[in-house]
This record gives structure tokens, sequence and C-alpha cells, in this order.
């Protein structure tokens, strides 16, 4: 594939428009804003951080504005020298062109402090010297001691940076060009259970992504028409990720791998168009042709387990191509005072042209199955604005999927929806949508024998009836106070499916409240609670048709039901008050927000006995459940004062806290080193491990206005 | 790093460069005379204020006609309101929220109907539920794109929902400033679900996580297709927003006999009964504990790997 370079485009298009900036009279304001910030992290600092720059710093921000009557030329830097820090500059003048650039840096932080037994952390080559490691065992290397693994930070940097302009100059025509690229570098956990050793890794990630995006159209009513063009461009440095499988004897072919994303590329046309008709009509037309590309060289051999295997391959190279068409077409109409209708349509169809490729390895040939779909939707959607200031929305639309093997899915959604706008103090909405989904799967056969089809369901290709309600009220008793509620029900049956997800419930509630009693203090509050439910269903050692049946006949026999329910409650509440405390002078500002989620998965095996290897010895029905389940809280005070020095500065202080808690059953008593047999221990590095913290913040801001 | 930022400043110096020209002197005299502010003030001292710090006060924005930008917005009977000495109901168009959201639109389409960006407005979900161009933007605003107030905070006032999955402990960074609304959604209509800037999910999913974006040789078919089959967008009470806690999330569609599918992975099976001191009978599987699945479906958003391996997305 063809690589392009777009830095040197990005440092052009500012000196090609200088020209034109130029502009007779302008104001030049603006704030120069350094501040300062203690950070003391108990715990988990990658976790507090997770998105931002967890250590005490000095940095600040800087904005300048050059504004006149004809153009404008800006620039704004914020959290400077932090690892989030961004620059943006625009310059322009009004209704003729824009140019812009900005650089722009995102970091993601997940679990510092991980641990390996491996050598080359954040290189696509993990070497250790052990061999034969065993829990066990005359003449094995016992499992490496992870008080003596090397260290690395799972984080990854996202730095991206870019230029665009804007045309508008010959109205009604229009053009825009941008360029972009973000170079991605960290480390973050894969697995590896490819072969029999079981370890989370150090995966590299060095990318790089290019894009290209113009645009060039004509605007004038009653007509709209734009032509679009795209260009994507990815880049890995890494092919795959290299290890050596330590339970390997020492010797020859114990190097393995883990295959890495590909280079790929990405073209798009786009092409859309509107015009305005009589009767206060729109029809809006869009189409797109897109294409996927990439290509990756196969590997002809891979090791498992210290033996070297080998793959006669149809073709050494996998050329990967995905083309994409949609069209869409709106068309809407208001023909009369108190109707509105809309009717639209859309047809979205992905063409796998990638290769296929044929893999021999001893006695078993492999061909890779070629994914696409086709998705059409269209329906109608009317608004009625009746007496008494209501608007009521019905809608119907229906949606078919075609998908590889002959598996379609035909949605029929009906909704209808009422909004009152009521009077001064009260204005409400409520809303019912019911889809009926049918399915049409010939064979699906996601794993169990095809007897199974007749009663498992992949939940995405599964005839389902969906109920949504919603209803919501805002109230206004008086002019200080202003009062919100909702309410959303959410009811899911999969109406075919016996073995699987069956059913899904949901629940939420909210609340919110702000009270004014004045110019000087304003308090608000909030609350939203979530219930979701989610039920499925499993047949464990089914073989034949006759026992595959979920209706079970005999209980206690090595063939049984189990049930799984998951519960999700998700608890968010705040409260605030700011306070003018010296009007113009001195603002005051206190927040309590507390988020906390309370999982279970509870499963209930129908054959209640450690007999036929149901349950574990020493667990029930009862203890094997688990209560922590992706739980979670997390509370977070802040409090700030903005004292204004004089008309030209502002000093902002304040205190923060947050305190997160996490517990998972699936982390409890968490190790490095875990045994799933005996004799044979898996490895983990601790991504995602313990991220529990507590943080204490004083931060101090000194905006000097211009 | 450092390279970035030397390349970021000579964009930067060269933006600043090209603007040498400008001269420094009030513009707000020239807006002021003939738009009428002048005699807007003295009752409405604060609007102006408001207003002449908006890009809508420069002199090259105008009406139709070169109308001053009171007249243009408030207008047109501003001398029958300045008669009656001001008031509500003399004459004077203010944008009340009661006010029909379309009379409210057509100001603003005086001087905006052939933008760019409002081109499919008339099939936008916002325009269907009763919102105008000044449910989200004020022409005195000084905010970028003349919004009332930050994008993330103005679309949280009416997207409480949203707001409160934004909070969870897995999220994309939208309250941190990273990614905002409209990275992702058309506010003004777009001919997909959801407001969606994209043709489908994965393409606009794809923008800025372009390493899953593929062909692989192995696909996992619900990728390919949508990644909200397993992810949720803006956040969730699982890691990596994903809808369900792995392996159960996983067990949604492989559904079997035995084995992996079959099996409940309950607590019986995570670390619990097998602690590093404790090694017992019961063995800990490496499908329920830490990332459950993933711990070996490494390359599950699809795989370039050999055999049967790489068809279970494992090498």
């Amino acid at each position: 594939m063809k690589k392009y370079n777009y830095i040197p485009a990005i440092l052009l298009l500012p000196i090609l428009c200088a020209p034109g900036v130029q502009a007779a009279d302008s104001e030049v304001t603006g704030f120069v804003m350094p501040s300062a910030k203690s950070v003391h992290v108990t715990g988990n600092k990658a976790k507090f951080g997770e998105y931002g720059d967890p250590d005490s710093s000095i940095s600040g921000g800087v904005e300048v504005k050059s504004e006149g009557d004809t153009g404008y030329m800006n620039f704004s830097a914020d959290e400077i020298g932090q690892d989030t820090q961004n620059y943006k500059a625009e310059a322009g003048q009004y209704g003729k062109f824009k140019l812009d650039a900005f650089y722009n840096e995102i970091q993601h932080n997940n679990t510092f402090d991980a641990k390996t037994f491996y050598s080359g952390a954040g290189t696509n080559q993990l070497t250790s010297p052990l061999s034969n490691v065993r829990a066990s065992g005359a003449g094995t290397t016992p499992p490496p001691n992870p008080a003596t693994w090397n260290l690395f930070d799972y984080e990854v940097s996202r730095n991206q940076y870019g230029a665009g302009i804007r045309l508008d100059m010959l109205k009604p025509f229009f053009a825009n060009l941008s360029v972009s690229q973000e170079d991605r570098k960290g480390i973050r956990p894969i697995g590896t259970g490819n072969s029999n050793l079981a370890a989370e890794l150090p995966e590299p990630v060095d990318f790089k992504t290019d894009i290209l995006q113009t645009e060039v159209g004509y605007g004038k009513d009653p007509y709209f028409v734009s032509l679009g063009y795209t260009h994507s461009n990815f880049k890995n440095a890494y092919d795959a990720l290299y290890f050596n499988n330590i339970y390997a004897v020492a010797g020859a072919n114990t190097n393995e791998f883990v295959t890495l994303p590909p280079d790929n590329s990405y073209d798009k046309f786009d092409l859309k168009g509107r015009v305005k008709m009589p009767l206060k009509s729109t029809l809006a037309l869009g189409y797109s042709k897109a294409k996927a590309e990439s290509d990756a060289n196969l590997f002809s051999s891979y090791n498992y387990s210290g033996t070297a295997n080998a793959v006669t391959l149809s073709d050494s190279v996998f050329n990967g191509r995905v083309d994409t068409t949609n069209y869409s077409a709106v068309l809407t109409s208001n023909p009369l005072d108190f109707l509105d209708g809309k009717f639209f349509y859309k047809n979205y169809a992905t063409k796998n042209k990638s290769d296929e490729i044929t893999s021999t390895i001893g006695a078993t040939t492999i061909t890779n199955a070629l994914f696409d779909y086709t998705k059409k939707t269209y329906g109608v959607e009317a608004g009625l604005k009746l007496p008494g200031h209501i608007t009521l929305t019905p809608s119907y639309s229906n949606v078919e999927t075609v998908l590889p093997d002959n598996v379609t899915t035909d949605d029929n959604i009906f909704g209808i929806n009422a909004k009152w706008k009521g009077n001064d103090f009260l204005a409400g909405n409520i809303g019912y949508e019911r889809m009926n989904r049918n399915d049409h799967v010939d064979s699906e056969n996601t794993g169990g024998a095809a007897i199974y089809d007749t009663y498992t369901r992949a939940f995405d290709v599964a005839a389902q009836r969906r109920n949504i309600y919603k209803l919501g009220l805002d109230v206004f008793p008086t002019d200080m106070l202003n009062l919100g509620f909702t309410l959303k029900h959410k009811n899911i049956d999969y109406n075919e499916t016996a073995i699987g997800l069956t059913g899904q419930r949901g629940n939420t509630y909210g609340a919110s409240a702000t009270f004014t009693p004045n110019d000087t203090v304003s308090v608000n509050a909030y609350v939203d609670y979530e219930i979701n439910k989610l039920e499925q269903l499993h047949r464990y050692g089914a073989t034949t048709v006759a026992n595959a049946s979920p209706v079970d006949t005999n209980a206690a026999d090595a063939i049984y039901n189990v049930t799984t329910t998951e519960k999700d409650k998700s608890l968010d509440w705040g409260v605030g008050v700011d306070v003018k405390a010296i009007p113009k002078i001195l603002a005051l500002r206190a927040q309590f927000d507390h988020t906390r989620s309370n999982g279970l998965a509870d499963f209930t095996y129908a054959n209640n006995s450690t007999a036929n290897n149901a349950i574990q010895s020493g667990w029930d029905n009862n203890s094997i459940d688990y209560a922590n389940w992706d739980d979670y809280k997390k509370d977070s005070l802040l409090l700030k004062g903005i004292y204004s020095v004089s008309s030209n500065l502002d000093l902002t202080g304040g205190y923060a806290y947050e305190k997160y808690s996490y517990n998972d059953g699936q982390y409890d008593n968490y190790a490095n080193v875990y045994y799933t047999s005996a004799t044979t221990p898996g490895y983990l590095s601790g991504a995602n491990a313990n991220p529990d913290y507590t943080a204490n913040v004083v931060f101090l801001t000194a905006k000097y206005k211009f | 790093m450092r390279k970035n930022i030397l390349m970021f400043s000579l964009i930067a110096g060269m933006v600043a460069l090209s603007g040498a020209g400008m001269s420094v002197s009030s513009a707000k005299a020239a807006a002021t005379s003939g738009t009428g502010t002048e005699s807007c003030k003295d009752c409405h001292a604060d609007q102006v204020a408001s207003f002449m710090k908006s890009r809508h006060s420069k002199g090259a924005i105008t009406g139709p006609n070169g109308t001053g930008v009171c007249l243009t917005c408030h207008g047109p009977n501003l001398t029958a309101h300045m008669a009656a000495g001001g008031g509500k109901g003399t004459g004077a168009f203010t944008f009340d929220k009661k006010a029909d959201p379309e009379a409210r639109a057509e100001k603003c389409l005086i001087c905006h109907t052939d933008s760019k960006h409002l081109a499919l407005w008339e099939s936008s979900k916002h325009k269907s539920a009763g919102l105008s161009c000044d449910s989200c933007h004020s022409g005195h605003s000084s905010l970028a794109k003349n919004l009332k107030m930050p994008q993330v905070e103005l679309c949280f006032s009416c997207h409480k929902d949203v707001k409160a999955e934004a909070g969870r402990q897995s999220h994309h960074p939208i309250k941190e400033g990273k990614v905002s609304c409209s990275d992702c959604h058309d506010p003004h209509g777009s001919f997909n679900a959801k407001s969606l800037k994209a043709d489908s999910v994965n393409e606009l999913c794809y923008k800025c996580h372009a390493e899953k974006r593929g062909p692989f040789m192995n696909e996992h078919p619900p990728v390919a297709q949508d990644c909200l089959i397993c992810h949720t967008s803006h956040g969730s009470n699982h890691n990596k927003l994903l809808n369900e806690r792995t392996p159960n999330l996983c067990q949604t569609c492989h559904v079997g006999t035995s084995g992996h599918y079959g099996t409940p992975f309950t607590l019986a099976r995570g670390f619990t009964p097998n602690t590093p001191t404790t090694v017992g009978t019961n063995y800990s599987s490496g499908r329920a504990v830490a990332r459950s699945c993933l711990n070996c479906h490494a390359a599950i958003h699809g795989s370039n790997g050999p055999g049967v391996y790489g068809q279970r997305f494992a090498k």
C-alpha cells in the first residue's frame, strides 16, 4: 500500500493561507493561566489518572485571540507539559476561509508496575531463560517467583496532530481539506493460550494512523450537494508478538507468537445532496462507496510445546479487502401546520473480497470463512401537533439484516411518543417502543452439535420481543426551582432461544433538581438508579437429539441445565452548591458525587449435587455465586474558590478528594501465578488488578486576562 | 515528544506570522455603529455586553443587506418596541422557549440557511423533538460554535442517561474532555441512526481504533458487523466498555454442550479455591480469572494466525 506523509502539508497550509488572513481591525484578548497541583495518591495511580496525568505538576494554559471585523487569529493551549497537553491555532476571515492546526495528547493509563518473567516488554520479542517449567516433578523447572519479575507499565499514549482549511470565499461553493496523524505508543495486555502455556503478555503498541479528508460542495437554497473523500492509513510496527514457551523443554521450536493487527488502508467516496421542494418538503439522498484493504504475510509454520508444525498455504500473503456500499434517502414534509412526516430508507452492504486461504496442517485442512452482510432499513415517522400543546409522534421502521450461512433477522419496530409542552410549571413526555425480531437460522451451530440448533441462538441473531417504556416529567413549581424525573423500562424476551440468552430486563430511574433562591446561591442535585438483569440457560453434556432438549427429564444425571442470572445495579447521585459569596469578587463551589455498581452472577445447577461432576466438591448452588461482580464505588469531592483580584486577574484554589474501590470475584485472591492443574501454572501480569485508590489533590490557578 | 512540540511550535509560529498584518485596534466601535446596539444597551446593558464579546458582533457579520445585528434577530418591529418604552409583547422578537421552535429557527436561518451543517436538519431527531437553534446556541455566546455552554455539559443537560453512563468505571474520556459528543454524533442530523457521523457503527469506531479494521483472514463475525454487539459506547460497569462481564458475554453467543461453551464458570472456578498457599483439588480455570476468555483468545477482534488457533483468535 502507498504510504503518505502529511507533515509537509500540515506545515505548508498556514503559509499558503497567510496573505488572506490579514485583517484591517482587530482586538487582542486572551489569558495566561499558570497552575500548580499537588497530588497524593494511595493505591493505584494508573486508575486514578486513567485518562490524565496523575502526578504533581506545574502546568497551565494560554489563549490569545485576535479578532477583527473581517478576520481572526486565535491560539490556545491547555495542560501544557502534561501527558494530556493540547494546542490549537486557527485563523481566517469571516465568510471566506479558515485554517487551523492542532496538537493533542491523549493518555490512557491502565496499570503501573505490572510484571512479567519475560524480558523485552515493550518490544515484540519476549525472552526468558526458563524451560520445562512445571509446578512439580523431577527434572522440571519450578514456576518463576513473581517477586523477581520485571516491572513495566500498561499505558498507551496517543499524540495527534493535524491541520485543515475551509474555503467559503466562492459561496455558494465550499471546500474543506484536513490532514491528521496519530502516533500511538505504549504497552497493553494480551493473552496467549494458543499453546499449553497460558500467560498474560505485554503487547507492544506502535501504531501510526494518517487521515486525509476533503469535501467540495455547493449550498444555496433550495439545493445542497457535496462530494467527500476520506483516506485513512494504519500502520503497525509489529506483525506479531514473539515469546518463548517456558513449558517446552529447552532446545529448538520453543519460539511462539501471537499475531498483531495488520497494516490497513481505507478509502471512501461520499456523495450527498438535498433539495427543498413545495409543501415544505425536502428530499435528501446519500451514496457512499468505501474500500478497506489489508495485507499480511502468513506464517508457514508455528511451534506448539516444542514441536514444529508446518502449514501448507494456498497463498503466503493474505490480501484482505472489504467493499462497502451505502444508499440513503430521507423525505420530509410539513404539508400542514399540524403534520410533519418523515420517510427514510437505508441500504448498507459489505462485500468481503478478501483472499480465501486454504491451510493444511497435518491431516487438517482449513479455509477461512469470509464475512459480509447487508442491512436494509426503511421507515416512517409522523409528527402530529394536537390541541393542548401535545405532539404525538407515531413511527414504524423495518430492519432486515442478511448474514452469511443464510442467517437473517427481520425487525419490525413500532413506536409512539407523546410530548406535552404543558403550562408554566409542568411539561412531560411518554413513549413506548415495541420490536418484534424474527430470525431465520438454517445452521447457526455456534459450537454445539447441529442438533442444538433447534434450541440455541447467538443472541444478536436471535428472535426477540422487546418492549421499551419511557416517561419524563419536568416541573417548575417556582422560578427558583426546576425538577426533572425520568423513568425507563426495558423488557426483552428471546422467544425462540431455549439455550443461551433468554431474557433481558432493565429499569432506569432518574431525578434532578436545581434550586436558585436568589442571585447568590444555586443548589443542584441528581440521582440515577439503574437495574439490569440478564437471564441465561446452559445445558451441559447433551450429545444426542434425545437429550438436547432443555426440558430436563432427569435433572440428577450427567446431562443437566444451569441457569445464570446476572444483575447490575448502578447508583449515581450528587449534590453541588454554588455561592457568589462576594458578587463579582468571590465565588465558591462545592460538589460531591457518588457512583457505585453492585453486580451479582447467580448460578443455579438443576443437578445440585457433586455427583456426575455437576458442582465441584465443597460447593453448592448458594456458594458458587459471584456476589461481587464488577462492583465498584467512587466518591468524589470538589471544593473550589474563585477570587477576582481585579478585572484582569482571577485566582482559583481548591481541594479535590476521590476514593475508588473495586471488588470482583474473578480478581479476588489475585495471583500472578495460578494453577489450572496440579502441574500447570498460568501467569498473569497484573493488568486491571487492584485498581483501588484514594487521592487528595490541592490545586491553585492564576488566570491573567488581557 | 520533544519533536512533536517543536513541530507544533513551528505551525503555531507560522499561523502567528500569517496574521502579523492585523492591526490592533478596537472593533467594537465599528460593530456598535449602525447596528442598533447603542440604542439597545440603555435597557439591555448585560445582553449588549455579552453580544459584543461574541463573533456575531464583528463588523463583517451583518444581517441581510447590512441589517444591524439586534434588528436581524430581534426585529423587525424594534421601532415599535422602543416607542412603547420597551417591555414584553411590544414588538421585539424574543427567544422565549414557548415561542414556536420554527419561528425561532427562522431568525437564525436568515443568515445560516445555506450552511452545509444544516443540510440534513429537516431529517434530524433534534428537529423532530421540537428543538430549535437557540436550544443549544446563543447569538450572544462567545464560546466555540456560539454554544450556550461547553458542549458535553450542554448535551448532558438533556441526555442525562448518557451522563450517567459516561461516569461508569469504564468509559470513553468524555468527561475528561478528550472525546466530545460531536466527534461521533451530528446534532444537526445525518442519514444514520443515532445521528452518527458514519454510515455504520464500525466505520465510526475505526476512525480512532483503526487497528480493529482488518480485514482479517479470520473474522469474528459480530466484530466485523457491529462493535455494539459486545461494547457500549459511552460507559459501562464492565472493563473495556463491555456490555456484560466476560465470560458470560461470550456465552451469550457461544452456547453448547460442554467444554468452554456449556460450562458455567462459577466462583468455584476462580482464584478462590486455589490461592497460591492452598493449592487444592478444585483448580482455577483460566476462563474464570482476570480477563477470563481473553486470557487465551488474544486476537478476539480478528486474526491472521495459522490453523485452528487463528480461527479461534488465540494466535
